[in-house]
């Protein structure tokens, strides 16, 4: 899958019309610079050949330079993913929790009034765009309330001592620095609410009714004539049956948490890859937005892979 | 004679057809939101007619909340927001409407040939097909606005892109299900050529979940369209877009100066609801689930 | 023991739906003495099925009852909830029809005894649970050292076996076999009928046995109940409902079942079809397929008849109630 992405990636940016070299040094160059920069850029081979050699290059993790920053790609993209991957993590979580547990109970308590409201909620909440629910939020609580931060990661000074793993809140609790932790936590809420109850959406819908459909399942009626107690009945059994079409989903869903995620990012002006491609491709900056899309490329295949792997680890079945 | 008895039988049947159909919850949201964006394809057609002012040419005083002159206010270029909330639509339609014409009609076709033929063919393309659809549909379609630039066309390209292999996907598994039923083998033996088989057994049967598939993919090209505007990757101003406001009024919420950036989502939301109520109202009352009380 | 274990008096169920309400069961006494087998015939749709899950009260939230079931003398339906959950496979034990769906699809079958056991005996060590689930898969004929396998491991026959075990492990007093046969072949069918019948003997616990196929009915039931559309129509012990059967339905629900030592080649059947049980009649709900109806039949129900203290009838036939 990572490899077709790539391929198209690379296709759509050379072959489509924008002749990136011109985009860098401006129409007014002249054209033996451009030449130069294009033999330099390994623009003037055969498209296999020049095919063969991006292949080769990004095995080697070798993403390119910025033509804004110079810096190589793949440096750049490492040092502002953990600020995605936390955003992601956060989000998800928030998304799982309310997903699980809305979904849960409504579809236990078929025809009430929280499963009519869940339904509502998923059909509504899926209309709302991200950025605008993040407006809104950043307009109550930052503006209206004061309470929380509205923008980037951190306020100045406020980062942690030492670099663990790149996510602010962890590593700040491995530092034992507790202002920072908190000072993290404020900046992070926002967005992953914000990120968090718009994907919640699809999974409020997903969880129910696949829960109702497990409820309505013989074993859950079997189970009940052992005289297991409803709560167990309705986690232990039902959800956990549930589950492995969730997950599915879940998984496929990731892809939908990425795109948002590069919205949220910009709204937010949170330091990820997601606002890192929206700015360079306002700077025509090539190589890296090829990089970026690459990278994200990778990250969902990777996910999809840990995806299966929790799969057959719950459902036996799977792995027989 | 026949003629108004039939006329008569055709409207009183499609009477209790409504009549069941808003009985039903299922039924009910799907006209519900039949009514939304009906609302707001009218708005669209008709807005010149309907707004106030005109969006792209100051009608007072910038950054007035909104009051009897100005519904919704005016933004920070003294555009009544009330305006370029009527004119939005027709951005986010058109886009919308192309973006899926064209992703239709290049994913449909593929789809029933693919489908119909099998073998290799089917399994690489149906592989491509997949890795676009399980990449995330905004990221790419942002990388391709990036290289095609602006422009109606360029960005309902890029999101057309991104959802032709929903179509794929749809028309694909629904082809290879009827294929094998029983009376396509029969105008197979009869010696009906390929295309009339496609086109006269397998189509029909395969239209139904067409409307519900298009209807909710506009919902989504809006969204993926206001977003792309957002970004600053859509149509350049001072056209009405709804997206492109959205990000205009984020500057300004700090002095709470809100009314620019809420509008324009409410319109998103509203016009979004409503093909998807009817997507959504549609699928369940012709397949209704399993498992629910009925 | 004068006092049967299970007394279920006038007894009646009725569930709401969106088209009305409709009466599954409608007043229903029956008994079922100590370490007694009380099999419940009857087609599809008879509310036997609905019977039989009441007597683990798991009937679903659109269900009301009426009357009573006394269970060793306490009123199951008026038990507080979990006074009946702690009963629910202790005491009461139910098995269902379709084993391939009864037995949850992601827990090993030792993780099911386990569930069981510390739901009814918290303090219960790993040890002892263990024993009695080796010890319960071994009096179903299951190899015990299968305790560590998914449901999915094990055939149909096999997984009805499981499903047994687990509901008579902790020695419950009454089993509710819920056409526990009708979704396997004829050979398995055997051998899980032979199978109830040694647990029934081995363990002195009563069985409920609702099944529609009258052969199962014969090699296991001690006495028989005959449910037509909700009404108990005739009850009696097994001999004598088979070789002198009084309600008319029951009569031809006898006729029905092909003889091979006939030289008969035509299958007979009932004609007609069940009554509307959202509409029920007025009269006997057996009136039109009755082929010895009378005037009276159609106009009013007729009684219970106690022809005998283990002989009644519902029928104006044999009298006037």
């Amino acid at each position: 899958m990572v490899l077709i992405i790539l391929t198209i990636v690379f296709f759509v940016l050379r072959v489509l019309p924008g002749n990136p070299v011109l985009a860098m040094l401006g129409p007014k160059a002249p054209p033996s610079v451009v030449k130069a920069m294009e033999h330099q850029m390994g623009l003037d081979k055969p498209i296999i050949v020049q095919y063969v050699d991006y292949l080769k290059d990004i095995a080697r993790g070798d993403f390119g330079r910025s033509t804004v920053t110079s810096r190589p790609v793949i440096k750049e993209l490492l040092q502002r993913f953990p600020a995605t991957l936390e955003l992601t993590i956060f989000s998800m979580i928030i998304a799982v929790l309310i997903g699980i547990f809305y979904g849960t109970y409504a579809a236990y308590h078929l025809g009430s009034l929280l499963d009519v409201s869940a339904r509502i909620y998923s059909i509504f909440v899926y209309s709302f765009p991200v950025f605008w629910f993040g407006l809104m939020l950043q307009l109550i609580f930052g503006v209206w309330l004061h309470w929380l931060p509205v923008s980037g990661e951190s306020s100045p000074f406020m980062t942690p001592d030492h670099t663990y793993t790149g996510l602010y809140v962890v590593d700040a609790i491995l530092n034992g620095q507790w202002d920072v932790l908190k000072d993290s936590l404020e900046h992070l809420i926002l967005p992953s609410i914000t990120l968090g109850v718009v994907i919640s959406s699809i999974f409020v819908r997903m969880v129910r009714s696949n829960v109702v459909l497990a409820l309505s399942s013989q074993f859950v009626t079997a189970a009940r004539a052992r005289g297991v107690k409803e709560k167990t009945v309705l986690f232990r059994h039902a959800l956990k049956n549930a589950l492995p079409p969730i997950l599915t989903i879940m998984g496929l869903q990731f892809a939908l948490l990425l795109g948002g995620a590069v919205l949220t990012e910009v709204t937010f002006s949170w330091p990820g890859i997601g606002s890192y491609l929206v700015s360079r491709i306002h700077a025509r900056d090539f190589p890296a937005i090829q990089g970026t899309v690459v990278f994200f490329a990778i990250f969902v295949a990777i996910i999809s892979i840990l995806v299966d792997v929790i799969n057959a680890w719950i459902d036996p079945r799977v792995r027989y | 004679m026949s003629e108004r008895f039939t006329n008569q039988m055709i409207t009183s049947r499609f009477s209790a057809f409504l009549k069941n159909l808003l009985g039903d919850a299922s039924g009910a949201m799907a006209f519900a939101g039949f009514v939304i964006l009906t609302i707001f394809i009218l708005m669209a057609i008709f807005a010149p007619w309907i707004a106030p002012y005109s969006p792209v040419k100051p009608s007072g005083n910038p950054l007035m909340p909104p009051s009897w002159h100005h519904l919704m206010g005016t933004d920070n270029m003294g555009y009544d927001v009330f305006s370029r909330f009527i004119w939005g639509s027709r951005m986010a339609l058109i886009i919308a409407f192309i973006a899926t014409f064209i992703a239709a009609s290049v994913g449909i076709p593929i789809g029933l040939a693919v489908g119909y033929i099998g073998g290799p063919i089917d399994r690489v393309i149906t592989m491509i097909m997949d890795s676009i659809y399980t990449f995330p549909g905004l990221i790419l379609a942002i990388a391709i606005a990036a290289v095609l630039g602006p422009g109606i066309i360029n960005i309902s390209l890029s999101i057309a892109v991104v959802y032709i292999p929903t179509y794929y996907r749809v028309i694909r598994s629904q082809v290879a299900s009827v294929k094998s039923e029983l009376y396509v083998e029969s105008a197979y033996s009869i010696g009906a050529p390929t295309p009339t088989i496609i086109f006269r057994y397998i189509l029909p049967n395969v239209l139904p979940s067409i409307i519900v598939v298009l209807s909710m993919n506009i919902a989504d090209a809006i969204m993926t369209e206001a977003g792309l505007s957002f970004l600053g990757l859509g149509i350049t101003p001072p056209t009405p877009d709804w997206g492109y406001d959205l990000a205009n009024g984020q500057q300004f919420l700090i002095s709470n100066d809100w009314w620019m950036a809420f509008f324009p989502g409410v319109a998103i939301i509203l016009i979004v609801l409503g093909f998807s109520m009817f997507a959504e109202g549609l699928n369940e009352y012709f397949n209704p689930n399993i498992g629910e009380k009925r | 023991m004068n006092e049967p274990q299970v007394l279920i008096k006038d007894f009646s169920v009725s569930y709401r739906t969106k088209s009305g309400i409709l009466q599954a069961v409608g007043n229903v006494t029956l008994e079922i003495g100590y370490h007694e087998s009380l099999g419940i015939v009857g087609e599809s749709g008879c509310g036997k099925s609905t019977l039989g899950v009441s007597m683990l009260r798991l009937l679903p939230p659109n269900a009301t009852c009426k009357g009573s079931i006394l269970f060793k003398g306490d009123d199951l339906l008026s038990l507080h909830p979990d006074q009946m959950r702690k009963l629910r496979g202790s005491e009461i034990s139910m098995i269902f029809q379709d084993p391939m769906t009864s037995l949850n699809p992601i827990m090993r079958i030792r993780d099911h005894f386990f569930e069981l056991f510390r739901v009814h005996n918290p303090g219960m060590q790993k040890g002892e649970m263990i024993e009695i689930a080796k010890e319960a898969l071994h009096s179903v004929g299951v190899d015990p050292s299968r305790l560590d396998n998914y449901p999915f491991e094990f055939s149909g026959g096999m997984r009805q076996r499981v499903m047994i075990a687990i509901s008579i492990a902790l020695k419950p007093a009454l089993l509710v076999a819920d056409e526990p046969t009708t979704s396997l072949d004829v050979v398995v069918q055997e051998q899980i009928m032979q199978l109830l019948k040694k647990l029934k003997s081995e363990r002195n616990m009563s069985i409920m046995l609702i099944t529609h196929d009258m052969g199962i009915v014969a090699e296991l039931a001690e006495k028989v109940a005959v449910m037509y559309a909700g009404r108990l129509v005739e009850y009696a012990p097994v001999r004598q409902l088979y070789t002198e059967p009084l309600h008319p339905y029951t009569r031809l629900l006898l006729r029905s079942i092909p003889n091979i030592k006939l030289d008969d080649m035509d299958l007979k059947y009932i004609p007609g079809s069940l009554p509307d049980l959202k509409n029920p009649p007025q009269g006997c709900r057996f009136y039109p397929r009755c082929p010895f109806s009378r005037g009276v039949c159609k106009d009013r129900e007729p009684p219970d008849i106690r022809l005998d203290d283990n002989r009644r009838v519902k029928c104006w036939l044999y009298g006037d109630g």
